[in-house]
Formats: structure tokens, C-alpha cells, sequence
């Protein structure tokens, strides 16, 4: 099998301790691996290394193709349409304008992001904003998408929209580790969902979703739900 | 700004300005040196050519001085950027410029550049200028970093890159704030150094006609300082600042 990502025993670090992991995981092409745990547990950590942002990373992980990370905020910059910023990851490399459009015109229309492009962040809506966040992401041709909880504070319908999005790159065979508390609507998409838990428990749990229909989904949910209250500490 | 509140606002300066002319004349028929406000007005008309030709003065003064400390601030600031000793350097370097009184500056340069040149009211409003700007843009440099350096990091952009696509612009509203806080400091400050001097200016008119005893002179320029001010700041700074801030809030 040709592993999309790859990660074995891989374990970030900050000011000589670990924060997250160990992680050992794989995800093959066009797979959406959910990745959930409670406050701390080293979600955003265990992306950030896999996006290269982290500093202090043991272990071994390879990604074949290009990643893309979607922080947990979006980081738009406010003084660029959202159009800009989309185009933006292209313009730095030097792609001419006329290319960079076309690619961007391309992303948002996967997204239902074309008539948002001329607004500027503050005129969108928290929706329009994280799907402008993960356009930027897909337009310099990512086949990876590390998505730190994009639904938080979106609304239902934003979120089924964006959930759409999501369900639609996958079937474009674009690989995707998205981390989020919102299990039952991640059950929906997820392929696998892995539970992580603080240092020196890390990835602990794996629950396969492959073929399963829309009610045990959700009792796969309910499962890791309960399990994250329980070792969560509460 | 709405219409309406533009309308509030220019009745308030409309009050603003009937109450201190009020004042003025109050004192001035108890006080038998203090003219009226009439007749420093009429003054003003009388001598609205020599008006011109000190605003001109001032006015290209401060905004000399202004465009260099402008010049300077953002080159120390982009220096700080490489962080470390260099930062802390122009930090303090900073703090100790700002500590320097105008009263110092002024006399320093005069003494430098001699009492008829005008570079000491350009340089006395640099280094007024310039602080401010400094502060601001390093402020501005900072919490762009803060709020955009994962950005950077994410895309991979070169020092360069970041300064042209992140850190400028992020830090725009900075700069015009500071800019117009700067600007309206150095006009007030340039006029005392052309004051001590000898090289026109509405400042050297203000100290001249002190010494003349011509106190209606010496108001009536007082308030063309003040409209000066007021034009520019309503007019200029205002606008500039809003231009920098539009796509903020
Ligand atoms: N730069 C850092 N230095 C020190 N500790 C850090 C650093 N970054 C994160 N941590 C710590 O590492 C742990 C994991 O943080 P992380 O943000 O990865 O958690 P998370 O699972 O994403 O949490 P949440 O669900 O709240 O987003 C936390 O205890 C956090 O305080
Ligand atoms: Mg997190």
C-alpha cells in the first residue's frame, strides 16, 4: 500500500517535554482521518509537525504530496479580498496573475466560494471565512489538507456546506487529517477516526467508519465521545 | 463618519472655538495690553501676504523634518526586525531620543547650524517626529508578527516577502496613527526652534512681535497657528488616517 501520510512514534516537543503523541498514523489517498481528544491532548501540536511548522519533532513522518495546514484560525489577511487571499500562496511563487486566477476561480468553485470572492474577510460570514481559509490552502495544488477544527463556530448550515466541500475533495482524491470535537457531525465523512490523548498516551484509540451507514456512524461517535469523557479526567 | 455626525461634529468645534474666542475677549477689556479678537483679526487681514509667506515656512519646516524622522523610523524599525541585540539597541535608542527636551534639541541645533539657517526647525521637528513613528511602527511591526508570523512560516515567504506582503500593510494603520500624531507634534514643536532663530517662520513672527510689544500681531499669529493646525489635522491627517484603518473593525 502507498501511504498518503505516515507517521511512526512521532512525538513534539516544547521547552524539553513532550506535548503531543506518540502518533502512529496512515492515511492512503483520498481518506479523511478524524482525529479527536480533549483540550490539550496535542491535536493542534501533532498537525502543526505534520504541516513542517514544528520545531522540536522525534520520530519519523512522511507526506507524499504537498500539505496543506488549516490553522485553527483562519488568517486571512483583512486588507485583501478574499479572492487575494486565496490567490496570494500562488502570487508569492511567482505564478503570473492570469494562472493564479484561473486556479483560484477553480478551488472556489468547489468550495461555492465564487460569489464571496470580492468581499473582504470582514464582510463574510465565519462560513465564507474558514472555506476561503481552506481554498488558500487547496490552491497551490495540495493532495494533503490538515485541518485544525474547522467547524468551530460555524453554524449548521455553514458547517453541512463546508462538511460538502470536504466530502468533495476527498472524492477528488485529496487525503485529509482533520481534527475536531465535533464527532457526530465528523462521523458523517470520516473514514477512521483515531482518539489522542495527552503525552505519554498519544494516539490511543482507532475506530474504522468504512461502509458503515448513517446510524452506527453515530454510535462510532457516541463511542469515542464517551471514551474521551472518561479519560479525559473528568 | 455619518452626515449627521459630521453635522454634530462641526457644531461642536463651532462651540469649541465661541467659547475660547469668548474667553479671549473677556480678558482682553480687563487687560489693557491684550487686544481683541477684532483687532487681531483685522491685523490678520491686514497682513495676510506676510500670513502666507511664515506658513509656507513652517509648513515646509515640519514637513522636512517630518519626512526624515519618517525615513529613519521605518529603516530602524526594519533593522529591529533581525531581532536580538539590534532590537533591544533601537528600543533604547528609542527611549533616549524621546527623553531629549525640545528646549535641548532646539538650542542643540541652533548651535550646530547657526541662527539664521533653517535646518534647526527641520531637524527640532525630526526628532520630534520621530520617536512617535518609531513606537508606532514597532508596535505595528510587532503584533502583524503576532497575529500573521504562522502565515509566513506556512507559506514559506522570504524576509523580503514578509515585509512587503505582511508586515507594511499590517502595520498601515499603525503608521498613519502615528504619522498624524507625529505630523501635529512636529508643526507645534518646529515653531519654537524657528522662535530662537532667525529664519522666518510663524514661530520667529510669534517671538518677534512678543519683543516688539505688538500683541496684536502676536495673536493674530497665535490663531493662524491654530488654523494651521486645525486644517491640517481636519483636512489631511483625518483623511489619511481613515484611508489607513478602512479595512479594519
Ligand atoms: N509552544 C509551546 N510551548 C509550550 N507548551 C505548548 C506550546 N504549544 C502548545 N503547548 C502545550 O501543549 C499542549 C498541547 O497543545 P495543543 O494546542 O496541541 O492541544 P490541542 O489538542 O490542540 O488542544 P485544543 O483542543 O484546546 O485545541 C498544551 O498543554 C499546550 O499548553
Ligand atoms: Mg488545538
Amino acid at each position: 500500500m502507498d501511504w498518503v501520510i505516515e507517521a511512526r512514534n512521532l512525538v513534539v516537543g516544547a521547552g524539553g517535554t513532550p506535548i503531543s503523541g506518540p502518533a502512529t498514523l496512515r492515511a492512503s489517498r483520498g481518506e479523511i482521518v478524524v482525529i479527536a481528544g480533549p483540550n490539550g491532548a496535542g491535536k493542534t501540536s501533532l498537525l502543526r509537525a505534520l504541516a513542517g511548522l514544528a520545531d522540536h519533532v522525534e520520530g519519523y513522518y512522511h507526506i507524499r504530496g504537498t500539505p496543506a495546514y488549516i490553522p485553527q484560525s483562519d488568517m486571512l489577511l483583512p486588507w485583501k479580498t478574499l479572492g487575494d487571499n486565496i490567490a496570494f500562496p500562488l502570487l508569492v511563487r511567482g505564478t503570473p496573475r492570469r494562472e493564479a486566477w484561473r486556479r483560484v476561480e477553480g478551488v472556489a468553485g468547489l468550495l461555492g466560494l465564487k460569489p464571496h470572492l470580492s468581499k473582504y474577510p470582514r464582510e463574510a460570514s465565519g462560513g465564507t471565512r474558514r472555506k476561503a481559509s481552506v481554498a488558500r490552502g487547496l490552491v497551490v495544488g495540495a493532495d494533503v489538507l490538515l485541518l485544525d477544527e474547522p467547524f468551530a463556530g460555524l453554524d449548521v448550515a455553514a458547517k453541512g456546506a463546508l462538511l460538502e466541500g470536504l466530502r468533495r475533495l476527498a472524492g477528488e482524491g485529496i487525503t485529509m487529517v482533520l481534527v475536531t470535537h465535533d464527532l457526530l457531525l465528523a462521523s458523517r465523512i470520516a473514514d477512521r477516526i483515531l482518539v489522542l490523548l495527552p503525552p505519554p498516551r498519544g494516539l490511543s484509540a482507532e475506530y474504522s467508519l468504512r461502509g458503515l451507514g448513517k446510524a452506527e456512524r453515530y454510535g462510532v461517535a457516541e463511542e469515542v465521545v464517551e471514551l474521551i469523557t472518561r479519560e479525559g479526567g473528568f | 463618519m455619518g452626515q449627521q455626525g459630521a453635522a454634530r461634529e462641526a457644531i461642536a468645534y463651532t462651540l469649541a472655538l465661541a467659547v475660547i474666542l469668548g474667553v479671549w475677549q473677556a480678558a482682553a477689556s480687563y487687560s489693557h495690553l491684550l487686544p481683541g479678537v477684532p483687532q487681531a483679526l483685522s491685523f490678520l487681514y491686514d497682513n495676510l501676504g506676510q500670513a502666507g509667506w511664515d506658513t509656507l515656512i513652517t509648513l515646509e519646516n515640519t514637513v522636512a523634518g517630518f519626512t526624515i524622522a519618517v525615513i529613519l523610523a521605518l529603516a530602524l524599525a526594519w533593522a529591529a526586525m533581525l531581532g536580538g541585540l539590534v532590537e533591544e539597541t533601537v528600543k533604547a535608542f528609542n527611549v533616549v531620543v524621546q527623553s531629549v527636551s525640545v528646549l535641548v534639541w532646539s538650542l542643540l541645533f541652533l548651535i550646530v547650524y547657526g541662527f539664521t539657517s533653517r535646518l534647526p526647525a527641520m531637524s527640532v521637528a525630526a526628532a520630534t517626529a520621530f520617536p512617535i513613528m518609531l513606537s508606532g511602527t514597532l508596535k505595528g511591526f510587532e503584533l502583524s508578527r503576532a497575529e500573521y508570523g504562522e502565515l509566513s512560516r506556512m507559506l514559506g515567504l522570504s524576509k523580503t516577502q514578509e515585509f512587503a506582503h505582511i508586515l507594511a500593510p499590517g502595520s498601515l494603520p499603525f503608521l498613519v496613527a502615528s504619522a498624524r500624531s507625529a505630523l501635529g507634534a512636529a508643526l507645534r514643536i518646529s515653531v519654537v526652534a524657528e522662535a530662537f532663530g532667525a529664519s522666518g517662520g510663524i514661530g520667529y513672527r510669534l517671538w518677534l512681535y512678543y519683543e516688539l510689544h505688538n500683541y496684536e500681531g502676536f495673536m493674530a499669529w497665535a490663531l493662524l497657528l491654530v488654523t494651521l493646525m486645525l486644517v491640517l489635522d481636519k483636512l489631511v491627517l483625518e483623511r489619511v488616517e481613515a484611508w489607513g484603518r478602512r479595512w479594519t473593525g
